[in-house]
């Protein structure tokens, strides 16, 4: 299971009530990359098309298209001159507990997200999970919170049978890739493909043309 | 739409569970010709389980990808051609981007069979695909191409797709992600105890290998 409690931080996934924190985060990560004027999102078209954990919905969550783990930090812990949980990502002692169901996130500041949908390989016929989007404010930055997002995931992928981790990352952040790339992730480069994309009028292009013709 | 198909035309529709034998053996060929054959462990079984299949009766089962199916016209032009017989596929699910809050489709497998080839099939499929997309009102329609594959990356461009040139994609599978999955502390790779159920976590090593597996549960 993705959802954790740790000593550090808790991680759990994101319900409709933490929408206005998501589109903060979405904000704040396009404002980082001086890129706010095209966020579109709105609280109402994250509700709308995000998915949501529900006990009554069948598989567990609402229907959407994606679903979001928050990260926020444990700062009121009783083990709190421990130092483990510092700068690695693997803080989660073995065994340790789903989130407690107790609002102590209304009193904690979300530190980060990850935001994904689910993938899947023919050959293998298995789902696999697409990583979208990762995010940490940049005052939790250097306490291992990507990296225990990216670990939540890999423990949702191995729970839901899921063979495949995937994410992009722009060629030129190499710090990241590094990170990736590095012992705690160990994430390979998929080179030797080139992602096409559609979209825009010719999207609406490719969509018209066709109809009534051979 | 046109109420009624052009029997001289070829007919795309949602794969059903009545596709699933053709749609296997579509994905053997497939791999066959890229001389994968033995990495191949689906079975109809497995695709019946995971795929969202169109059912007979109008409801779907919910599954992780959604598949079209192009089959030959009812009245077919080429001699040798079997009427209605499975020529193409894709194989696709729904992706989404954050920042426009929409969904996309990421087609994942197109094949087109060999004696059905440079008859636009690859393009209706692709076609039909970006009408999916602007029917979920969605943003975009993506794949992956191999990069030396200069005949595709051709035959893509023209029909107005770019190439995602700053963009590398990664991948943590295998081994790797049940390491991940499983941590990689000090504890760990010692042979730690699980502080809840009192089970010890075995750290087992591999003759030939460097890394360790690590097995125990969680």
């Amino acid at each position: 299971m993705a959802e954790i409690n740790t000593s550090s931080y808790t991680i759990r996934y994101a319900t409709s009530a933490d929408v206005p924190v998501i589109l903060q985060l979405i904000q704040e990560l396009a404002s980082y990359e001086k890129a706010l004027h095209e966020v579109l999102a709105t609280e109402q078209s994250l509700r709308a098309t995000l998915s949501f954990p529900e006990a009554s919905a069948p598989g567990g969550f609402t229907r959407g298209y994606a679903k979001t783990l928050l990260i926020l930090p444990n700062n009121t812990s009783s083990t709190s001159t421990s130092s483990e949980g510092v700068a690695s990502s693997s803080t989660n002692n073995a065994g340790a507990t789903a989130a407690a169901e107790d609002k102590v996130e209304d009193k904690v500041e979300v530190a980060g997200m990850a935001l994904f949908f689910h993938n899947y390989s023919t050959w293998t016929s298995a789902p696999g999970i697409y990583l979208e989007d990762l995010f940490v404010r940049p005052a939790y930055r250097g306490t291992g919170f990507g990296g225990a997002l990216i670990q939540a995931l890999a423990r949702e992928c191995v729970s839901l049978g899921c063979k495949r981790l995937d994410w992009s990352v722009l060629k030129w952040n190499e710090p990241s890739i590094k990170f990736y790339e590095g012992g705690n992730i160990g994430a390979k480069r998929m080179d030797e493909w080139m992602g096409m994309r559609v979209d825009g009028e010719r999207l609406e292009d490719l969509a018209r043309k066709g109809l009534g013709e051979a | 739409m046109a109420s009624l198909p052009d029997p001289a035309q070829p007919r795309i529709t949602a794969g059903t569970r009545e596709d699933v034998p053709e749609m296997m053996a579509m994905i053997k060929e497939l791999a066959e010709y890229e001389n994968a054959l033995d990495q191949v462990q689906a079975t109809e079984q497995s695709l019946v389980r995971t795929l969202t299949l169109a059912g007979s009766h109008g409801h779907t089962n919910p599954g992780y990808a959604k598949t079209l199916i192009l089959r030959l016209p009812v009245k077919p032009n080429h001699p040798d051609d079997k009427p209605e017989g499975a020529a193409a596929m894709a194989l696709y699910f729904y992706n989404y981007s954050t920042w426009r809050s929409k969904p996309g489709i990421y087609l994942e497998d197109l094949f087109v069979r060999p004696a059905y080839r440079q008859r636009g099939y690859g393009r209706m499929l692709l076609q039909e695909l970006a009408r999916e997309v602007v029917r979920i009102d969605g943003g975009r329609l993506e794949w992956s191409c191999l990069k030396d594959n200069t005949p595709s990356l051709d035959f893509y461009r023209s029909l107005g797709a770019k190439e995602m040139e700053n963009w590398v994609q990664l991948r943590v599978d295998g081994r790797q992600l049940e390491r991940l999955a499983l941590g990689k502390t000090e504890a760990l790779q010692t042979g730690a105890r699980n502080e809840h159920t009192g089970q010890v976590l075995e750290v087992k090593d591999r003759p030939g290998e460097d890394t360790r597996w690590i097995s125990g549960s969680y």
